[in-house]
């Protein structure tokens, strides 16, 4: 953990009186029956407790289901459209330029025509609907997850700049009950997911952690697999199946994480923010390397690596001993 | 008999079965009865009236064609041509008929040429004359198989001409089942004997159609026709042909000979005839029917690719091979010559050249859906990688390579070593095994066919068999199924092929069962209670349930029945004798003797002696099968909910304890429900299936966390059904709770066998050799698991760098630690490792 404060120290141009909000807003949907109903109160309980651990401010989050659950962590709000509206303007009223708001959807989906909707106690809630409530977000990192059947024309209505929109399916036509949803939550909440091994999850690990975990299951159950889910974060409207951080869409998700940014610790030498500057420096060193992967003989490439990648242990090294 | 004429004759004239002249009518009614002499009296007297008829010519021929005088056949055909009359196209379709049995193809060609012309030149078409150009144009599609599509619609055009002409429409059947449309084939078969019940050639077309789908009903259809027509040729050598596949050489080649009595020249019967010879190896005899074919027809190839056909059918993949190669050599336009030489050398692991002589026969007759399945399956190996190693050439799809490559591997040289000491005899190498992870594909591998329900086959040096990504989890275990066919290798090479089906196929289910506890068949009710309705076969019959089964289950409980035989014999004799028979087929010309010498018994004594067997092994079971009761004992059910007690006395039936035991345990009774359960087991100790006690009581004390109860419960289980997955997982997790882990290691590896997809499976496989400090086989389940593709890929690469590491492979260590950090550079422990093995190895080491 104080490896990532003094890394927080670097990127900050200047010092940073308080360091950027995560807002989360669970919608659990309405279930139909009882076993869906259950599932997704499950769902969404467990993204609640995973948002706490990571670090989430209690009071950023906003959980909405369908139902009072018994053991609910907040106060019960029910997930209709207009609580779903005034949900979304709180956060706005809250958030500064900079923050991070993450919208989860969590039930089920059908399509309308071009358009799609996400099943709510009352009206419905369509992309087209969702993406004008999300025009009061304007100046914020956005973060857009629907989990639900028939989820795919959302990325078409809510993609834009500085914003991540994925979703379980990647049509209309995916109107099958999801799977994605729930190993979207478990990247949060189990190990596994944190494949930088950063000891964060970004959205694009939650993401291909999610969509690996799906088709394990289809396949163990030797199903075809009825959810393709897509990612969009370069604001084309055009969702990857898979993303990247070399890819069209990924490069955005890669670097957006669930987990609150810890605030600013003063007081470390300059000696370790020197240290620190070094090991960016070989950080992206060892990324332009891997850009050129396919061009390079294999010896050279692994080679150069290793000699990088030894460079870098010795420093992350030296970092720890001095408390970094 | 002469009543008997006169009601077919009645029969068919009502039905519009009637020839074109109704002085025709009698003699065709003594033809479809068989009587051939008094067809040809009768035709021969009308004859005498009215010399210049063609039409009784064109008959006099026919009868003459079918008892096999062919000179005087084509006599009469070339006579009909000369006079004018209705029945010039037949006569020319027969004279043709008589240059193609003589080899002389050429001529045989014009006409049929001649033929097909009238097509469209004569104004006036009857359904015979239609009939006569369909099947010209069917013999012309040797050489241009798009006349095939021709011969459809003239058949069916004639066929509507006249309805009540069935030939037209049998052969169109015949025409549709020769390019594998059984569906329509079977179809129209049906279709002619709605018009006639009793018509020997529909009856014969229905019974190869059924034979076409397996169905043991073709044999009944076949009697029906001979009943109807004893003296029908091709249904004797249809017959032959079916006697032949069930192994019963004698019955074969009786009905090869009663053929012959009536067509003393049918090559066709000939064939069969020197087939009988050839399986019995009478050489001799062999000889002299091969060289009379020739005389009759040097250019018979169909003689060789029925030879090649039949002796693959008896696992005589080599000899197959070699008469494919004859068959080329009179008939370069023999397609199924091509096809049955390719199919064979792929079996016999000759890939390529196989592939080649596919597509050969495949664009001279693009109809044929075996080599056309092939050819595909033969462009999908690309998808595969082949790897040697020892004895064996492994070929996987290159998906499945890295995670099943290495058990596969390790588990045929475990099974080589074993075989190879017990039969004292080592095979030809490489031994080529090759898993399939679709079934289609295998199935097509190995019968040319999709949908066939068999794992594995054994071809003699080649394997072929289901990936376990072909099967449901816990549907299949693909190790025992790899000894299996490892241990038919062994049978095969013993035997050069020569070995009794249920001989081969007991032996290795019963290798299987003695390999590890719980592998190869297991006992169950089903066969218990065929036993005691008395339809398992006689120990002297048993390969009939292979080859023929008559009732739908009859294969499974052969098999298992036939291992038993085995373990029988091995307890009273010794494995001694069942190496020595082995030995023995391989020379013998009566197979059926050769295990009897051994035992210095005859046929009737090991029956009765295995049935002694069986009733004492299983005496406890059948007993609790049986539906006799004691006197006293009552079979009214119990209500368990008001009525039960510990003193309650059921009969002592296996499934009335079982039945009330599971009720009891549905309603959460578990005390009483323990005692019911314990009473099933102790009447039928030996069953561990799905709906057993032993599952149902290992679920009841792990409800009552009586732990070393449930795992006696699942040890019992496995032992005796190893592919049970959630009882092997469930074993482990109790052993690792008292600590045992090699025993936990021993259930989870048992697990690989019948799953090895499991990501948690591998995990928790390596937390245990980690445990025992194992770290090969830590660096094995770590490899297993990088190939399952696992999400988090540089924890995976991590962890097979540590084991390796630990195994003191700082090489591959080295490998897989910038693998991890090529993935996530600040990888904390990966990073430390990696200094590690560069203090300890500070010599440059390229990741390759």
């Amino acid at each position: 953990m104080k490896l990532r404060t003094i890394l927080l120290l670097l990127l900050c141009a200047t010092p940073c009186a308080q360091a950027t909000q995560n807002y989360l807003l669970i919608i659990g949907g309405i279930g139909g029956i009882d076993d869906y109903r259950e599932l997704f109160a499950d769902r969404s309980t467990r993204l609640y407790e995973s948002a706490i651990e990571v670090g989430v401010d209690k009071n950023n989050i906003i959980l909405l289901t369908e139902t009072p659950m018994p053991d609910s962590p907040t106060q019960h709000r029910i997930s209709d459209k207009p609580t779903i509206l005034q949900a979304l303007r709180e956060i706005g009223a809250r958030a500064q330029v900079d923050d991070r708001v993450f919208v989860v959807l969590i039930g089920h989906g059908n399509p309308r025509g071009d358009d799609a909707a996400f099943n709510l106690p009352g009206p419905d809630i369509s992309a087209t609907e969702l993406a004008a409530a999300l025009d009061g977000l304007a100046n914020q990192l956005v973060v857009i997850v629907n989990t639900a059947s028939a989820s795919g024309p959302f990325i078409k209505a809510l993609s834009a700049h500085n914003r991540v929109v994925i979703t379980a399916t990647s049509s209309g036509r995916e109107y099958h009950a999801t799977l994605f949803g729930d190993y979207f939550v478990a990247a949060f909440a189990e190990s596994g997911a944190d494949t930088d091994k950063d000891e964060r999850v970004s959205m694009l690990e939650a993401f291909a952690f999610a969509r690996r975990e799906t088709r394990r299951a289809f396949d163990n159950e030797k199903q075809l697999l009825t959810e393709h889910a897509l990612l969009d974060d370069n604001g084309d409207g055009e969702g990857s199946l898979a993303p990247g951080e070399f890819e069209p869409d990924g490069a955005l998700a890669n670097r957006v994480y669930l987990q609150q940014p810890p605030s600013l610790e003063l007081g470390a030498s300059a000696q370790l923010v020197e240290r620190m500057r070094r090991k960016q420096d070989l950080e992206q060193s060892i990324s332009e390397l891997k850009r050129q992967r396919e061009s390079l003989p294999r010896v050279d490439y692994y080679t150069r690596l290793e000699g990088l990648l030894v460079d870098l242990a010795l420093l992350s090294r030296e970092i720890r001993a001095q408390g970094g | 008999m002469k009543k008997l004429y006169a009601l077919l004759l009645l029969g068919l004239t009502q039905l519009g079965y009637a020839a074109t002249d109704p002085r025709l009518e009698q003699i065709q009614a003594l033809r479809l009865a068989g009587d051939y002499p008094a067809a040809i009296e009768h035709v021969q007297s009308e004859l005498d009236a009215e010399p210049n008829n063609s039409l009784l010519l064109n008959q006099l021929g026919e009868l003459r064609l079918e008892t096999g005088d062919l000179d005087a056949a084509a006599m009469r055909f070339r006579q009909a041509l000369e006079l004018p009359g209705p029945a010039r196209l037949m006569a020319k379709l027969n004279l043709a008929e008589t240059h193609r049995q003589r080899g002389a193809w050429q001529p045989a060609e014009t006409l049929w040429r001649d033929i097909r012309q009238a097509y469209q030149s004569e104004s006036s078409l009857s359904a015979r004359d239609l009939f006569a150009i369909a099947s010209a144009t069917r013999h012309l599609g040797r050489s241009d198989p798009q006349l095939f599509k021709d011969a459809v619609q003239l058949f069916d055009q004639a066929s509507r001409k006249d309805p009540s002409y069935l030939d037209a429409g049998i052969a169109l059947g015949e025409l549709l089942l020769e390019k594998y449309n059984n569906q329509e084939a079977s179809a129209l078969f049906k279709e002619m004997l709605a018009i006639d019940e009793k018509h020997p050639r529909a009856l014969l077309g229905l019974a190869r159609s059924q034979h076409f789908d397996y169905s043991s009903e073709a044999v009944t259809t076949a009697l029906q026709a001979l009943s109807i027509n004893p003296n029908l040729v091709p249904t004797r050598v249809f017959m032959a042909r079916l006697f032949i596949e069930l192994e019963q050489f004698s019955d074969a080649r009786h009905e090869a000979e009663l053929a012959l009595e009536v067509n003393p020249v049918s090559l066709e019967a000939l064939t069969m005839l020197a087939v009988v010879n050839h399986l019995e190896r009478n050489t001799d005899r062999f000889a002299a029917i091969e060289a009379q074919v020739m005389a009759l027809n040097p250019r018979y190839a169909e003689f060789y690719t029925t030879l090649a056909d039949l002796a693959a059918q008896n696992r005589l993949y080599q000899d197959a091979e070699n008469f494919a190669r004859r068959a080329l050599q009179l008939d370069a336009l023999s397609w199924r010559g091509f096809g049955l030489l390719g199919m064979n050398q792929m079996r016999l692991g000759q890939i390529e050249a196989g592939r080649e002589n596919l597509e050969r026969s495949f664009a001279g007759d693009p109809y044929n859906v075996w080599i056309k399945n092939t050819l595909q399956l033969a462009d999908s190996f690309k998808d595969y990688v082949q790897i040697d190693r020892g004895r064996f050439r492994v070929v996987l799809h290159g998906q499945e390579n890295a995670l099943l490559g290495e058990y596969i591997h390790d588990l045929a040289a475990q099974a080589y070593q074993h075989l190879e000491a017990r039969y004292r005899h080592q095979p030809d190498e490489p031994i080529r095994v090759e898993l399939y992870p679709d079934h289609a594909d295998f199935s097509v591998r190995s019968v040319g066919l999709a949908g066939v329900g068999l794992l594995g086959v054994c071809f003699g040096p080649v394997v072929a068999m289901d990936s376990p990504a072909a099967r449901a989890r816990s549907e299949f275990n693909w190790g025992s199924t790899l000894w299996h066919e490892l241990a038919h290798v062994f049978h095969l090479s013993m035997t050069a092929n020569r070995v009794p089906r249920w001989f081969s196929e007991g032996l290795a289910v019963y290798e299987e069962r003695i390999a590890r506890p719980g592998w190869g068949g297991d006992i169950t009710p089903d066969f218990l209670l065929a036993y005691l309705d008395g339809r398992l076969l006689p120990v002297s019959q048993l390969n009939n349930g292979f080859v023929r089964p008559s009732y739908p289950e009859q294969v499974i409980h052969s098999y298992f029945q036939a291992s038993l035989v085995f373990e029988f014999i091995e307890q009273r004799w010794g494995f001694d004798v069942i190496r020595a028979s082995l030995n023995a087929y391989r020379d013998s010309k009566n197979p059926d003797a050769v295990l009897l010498q051994q035992l210095q018994l005859d046929g009737a004594a090991l029956d009765a002696a295995f049935d002694d067997y069986l009733k004492t092994r299983y005496a406890t079971a059948l007993k609790a099968l049986s539906k006799d009761m004691e006197p006293g004992q009552q079979t009214e059910s119990v209500d368990p909910a008001g009525q039960v007690t510990a003193e309650t006395a059921l009969p002592d039936k296996y499934f009335d304890q079982l039945k009330l035991g599971q009720l009891l345990y549905e309603q959460e009774n578990l005390e009483l429900a323990e005692l019911f359960l314990q009473r099933a087991q102790q009447l039928f100790p030996e069953y561990a299936g799905e709906d057993s006690s032993y599952w149902l009581l290992a679920q009841l004390y792990l409800q009552q966390e009586q732990y070393p109860q449930a795992e006696t419960q699942l040890e019992q289980l496995i032992a005796i059904n190893a592919e049970h997955y959630p009882a092997q997982l469930e074993l482990a997790k109790l052993r690792v709770k008292r600590g045992a882990h090699a025993a936990a290691a021993e259930a989870l590896e048992g697990a690989i066998y019948i799953y090895p997809y499991d990501l948690d499976l591998h995990q928790d496989l390596a937390g245990q050799h980690t445990i025992l400090d194992n770290w090969e086989r830590v660096a094995r389940e770590r490899r297993a698991l990088l190939a399952l593709d696992p999400v988090d890929k540089a924890e995976a690469h991590y962890q097979l760098a540590f084991a390796y590491e630990r195994a003191g492979d700082r090489s591959s260590a080295r490998e897989q630690i910038l693998y991890a950090l090529e993935i996530a550079p600040n990888f904390y422990r990966a990073q430390e490792l990696l200094l590690s093995l560069r203090a300890k190895t500070p010599a440059a080491t390229e990741a390759q």
